[in-house]
């Protein structure tokens, strides 16, 4: 049963792990576009 | 008028701001408010503001940071006037006469706001239409926001009124309405002027800001790359957008502008790249997570797959563990086997037919009736289910429980089981609980399933002897047994006629059956007619005093011995035969043999002792020697002290106390 139960740990863990990068770029991915934004708009800023 | 003029007592004339097509603006004084006010001439048709009081009051009523206050109208030689509140700050057209130039994030700054203050205007019932917007008409105020000045109030006031155009900024449909109505020709293909035409303004206002270069005229197109050059190419999408010719491809309302302006910088290549980066990151994770656990799912699949293997293979195990009469080895491995699959019925089976082959029958029923029964884990709707109620009837009909095996047939029935054998067992069962027509019905259901006509016989047989019909069911059993070839069930068949022929007492007719059955069966089938046979012998040898009964009672013992059927008690019997026909040093033999295979007990040390009395009464007085007598007595003495239970005394124990004693007296041994 060993394999079965490799399996069912990497699956598990696996999908944990996604579960939990998924629900962190929520934050970090907003951050980065806002962040990106903001460049862009004092680009705009600077530019007459 | 002039300045210093006073109008009614509320206004007072500051100076003349200027002239256009729309009138003659008049910075103001109010009294009242105590502020600066903006006195605008409306220049058309003259028409009486008490006749327009629901325009007017609309008029009134608009409030918006970047829209001037409409806060009264006027009368004045039958002239109207609008009095708005002063808008301090400079217009756009003077700041690009200044040649004031400015960033991109100010021009979707200023888009954005113009465009909140069109969008209020047109949500107006009914829709304000500005109708002149141009960066003369936009102020900048000293807070750095946009006031959208003098939009043409006698457009709104009077339907039939003409609204005017500026070249470069006016939208196309406006221009040739305009045109047409000053050539008095028809209108042509725009029927009228809507929202659009504000859009159309602002953005050929932005265009001018952002390049410095004002559009022509309505036929004249837009510089876009100039334009993005200064701006972004996002910046000159929304402007090219809103300068179209046919206003079905502009943007359709104020706020879809407003949005597009908001969102110029998400327009940009580097956060569009960014977006797509991060959807295909976010699309990799989904993936990621669906295929993990699909990998998880078929892990618990292999799980379970592996399980079931595992706990088929301890089946198995079971099974010939119990072929091997191996019955503590399978017990374990039925343990285990319902630790790694609690819920199936197999293992279960397997233990309940062990315990019926060691003839345990009342752990067999308590197994079946509790453990299976009670047990919450497992399923019984199982086939399986079946087959434990059938070794449960089996059980009570070998403690002649007959009506509770005919209840453990009956649920037995409800799961199913519809199968010859168990009707025919159930007319058995039926026939010795008093219930014979009941039995006729389930041996003829049992018929209708196929049962073969030799089962038929044995089962009628089974039911005569029931009833107490001996001689009936003599020859069914006999006509059974001539027409079978199923051993095991000819096997049954003597077996009950020698039953048949105890009750009736009698013994000689018994060993006939018996060695019949012998001589007719294969070897492998004859383990009980051995053990029946060596009981006969052994009341025959009591009864009539002949060895000859103890030498074939011996031969069997050693039959059964021989073809591994032997228990404790072959091995006991054969001992004490072997011992009554004077074959000490085999008796010896198999005793020792006893001790090795099944342990040490008193039983065992007590029948070497008495072996080895016997041995010692042969010989001389000279030549006796007790000592290992001795030994063998005071081991059995020791494990019948440690064996014996309450009120459970052997009187050969007893016997062999006496025995010692008189050895001890005779001077044989010390004490």
């Amino acid at each position: 049963m060993m394999i079965g139960w490799i399996l069912t740990g990497i699956g598990l863990t696996g999908a944990i792990a996604c579960l939990a990068a998924l629900i962190a770029t929520g934050k970090s991915f907003a951050r980065q576009r806002e962040r990106l934004l903001e460049n862009i708009e004092e680009e705009q800023e600077d530019k007459r | 008028m002039r300045s210093g003029n006073e109008l009614s007592d509320t206004y007072q004339i500051i100076r003349k701001l200027g002239e256009g097509g729309g009138g003659i603006v008049y910075l103001a004084y109010h009294k009242r408010l105590r502020k600066e006010v903006v006195l605008k001439q409306i220049k058309g048709k003259r028409f009486s503001v008490a006749d327009k009081r629901q325009e007017v009051d609309i008029l009134k009523n608009l409030n918006h940071s970047y829209l001037p206050q409409v806060l009264d109208f006027l009368t004045i030689d039958h002239e109207v006037y609008t009095v708005m509140s002063y808008i301090p700050g400079k217009s756009f057209r003077q700041l690009l006469k200044e040649k004031r130039r400015f960033s991109q994030g100010e021009l979707i700054r200023y888009g954005m706001q113009i465009c909140s203050a069109l969008n209020y205007l047109h949500s107006q019932n009914p829709p304000v239409i500005h109708g002149d917007i141009k960066p003369a008409n936009i102020m900048l105020t000293p807070q750095g926001n946009i006031c959208l000045i003098d939009f043409n109030i006698s457009f709104f006031l009077d339907e039939n009124a003409v609204l005017g155009y500026t070249d470069g900024y006016t939208s196309p449909e406006q221009y040739i309405i305009a045109l047409d109505k000053e050539s008095e020709r028809s209108i042509g293909k725009y029927a009228k002027i809507d929202e659009k035409a504000d859009l159309y303004s602002v953005g050929a206002t932005l265009y001018h800001l952002a390049t410095g270069k004002k559009l022509s005229g309505y036929k004249d197109r837009l510089d876009r790359e100039y334009l993005a050059e200064r701006t972004s190419e996002a910046f000159a999408q929304v402007i090219a957008k809103s300068v179209e010719i046919d206003p079905k491809k502009r943007f359709q309302n104020a706020f879809e502008m407003f949005l597009a302006f908001q969102n110029v910088a998400k327009k940009d290549w580097r956060y569009q790249a960014l977006l797509r980066r991060q959807k295909a990151v976010r699309f990799g994770l989904l993936i990621g997570m669906a295929g993990c656990l699909a990998i998880g799912g078929y892990g618990i699949y292999r799980i379970r797959a592996e399980r079931v293997t595992e706990y088929n293979r301890l089946v198995a195990q079971q099974e010939e563990y119990r072929e091997n009469k191996e019955y503590d080895r399978q017990e374990e491995v039925f343990e285990e086997a319902v630790r790694i699959l609690p819920t199936s019925l197999e293992s279960y089976y397997q233990n309940a037919c062990a315990l019926f082959e060691q003839e345990a029958y009342e752990d067999c029923i308590s197994f079946v009736e509790y453990d299976v029964e009670e047990n919450e884990k497992l399923n019984l709707m199982q086939e399986r289910m079946a087959d434990l109620y059938y070794l449960a009837a089996e059980s009570h009909m070998e403690l002649e429980e007959y009506e509770e095996a005919v209840e453990a047939f009956e649920k037995l029935f409800q799961r199913g089981g519809f199968h010859q054998v168990y009707y025919r067992d159930y007319a058995v069962a039926l026939a010795y609980n008093g219930e014979e027509n009941e039995a006729e019905k389930a041996l003829n259901e049992a018929i209708d399933l196929g049962l073969g006509e030799d089962s038929v016989y044995y089962t009628r047989g089974e039911i005569k002897k029931s009833l107490g019909k001996p001689e009936e069911a003599v020859q069914d059993f006999r006509n059974c047994i001539e027409i079978s070839e199923d051993a095991k069930l000819k096997a049954r068949a003597y077996v009950l006629i020698q039953d048949l022929y105890e009750e009736q007492g009698r013994d000689l007719d018994q060993r006939e059956i018996l060695n019949e059955a012998r001589n007719a069966l294969p070897m492998e089938n004859q383990m009980l007619i051995l053990q029946r046979l060596v009981e006969v012998d052994l009341k025959l040898a009591g009864k009539s005093g002949e060895n000859s009964y103890l030498k074939e009672a011996s031969d069997a013992l050693l039959t059964v011995i021989d073809q591994g059927w032997d228990s404790y008690d072959t091995y006991n019997n054969l001992v004490i035969l072997m011992q009554k026909q004077g074959n000490l040093s085999d008796a010896e033999t198999y005793a020792k043999e006893m001790l090795e295979k099944y342990g040490e007990d008193y039983n065992i040390y007590k029948r070497l002792a008495f072996l080895e009395i016997d041995k010692q009464e042969q010989k001389q007085n000279r030549q006796r020697d007790y000592r290992s007598f001795e030994e063998y007595y005071e081991k059995a003495k020791k494990w019948y002290q440690e064996e014996q239970k309450e009120n459970d005394t052997d009187s050969e124990m007893e016997l062999l106390n006496q025995v010692y004693q008189q050895v001890v007296s005779g001077g044989w041994l010390s004490e």
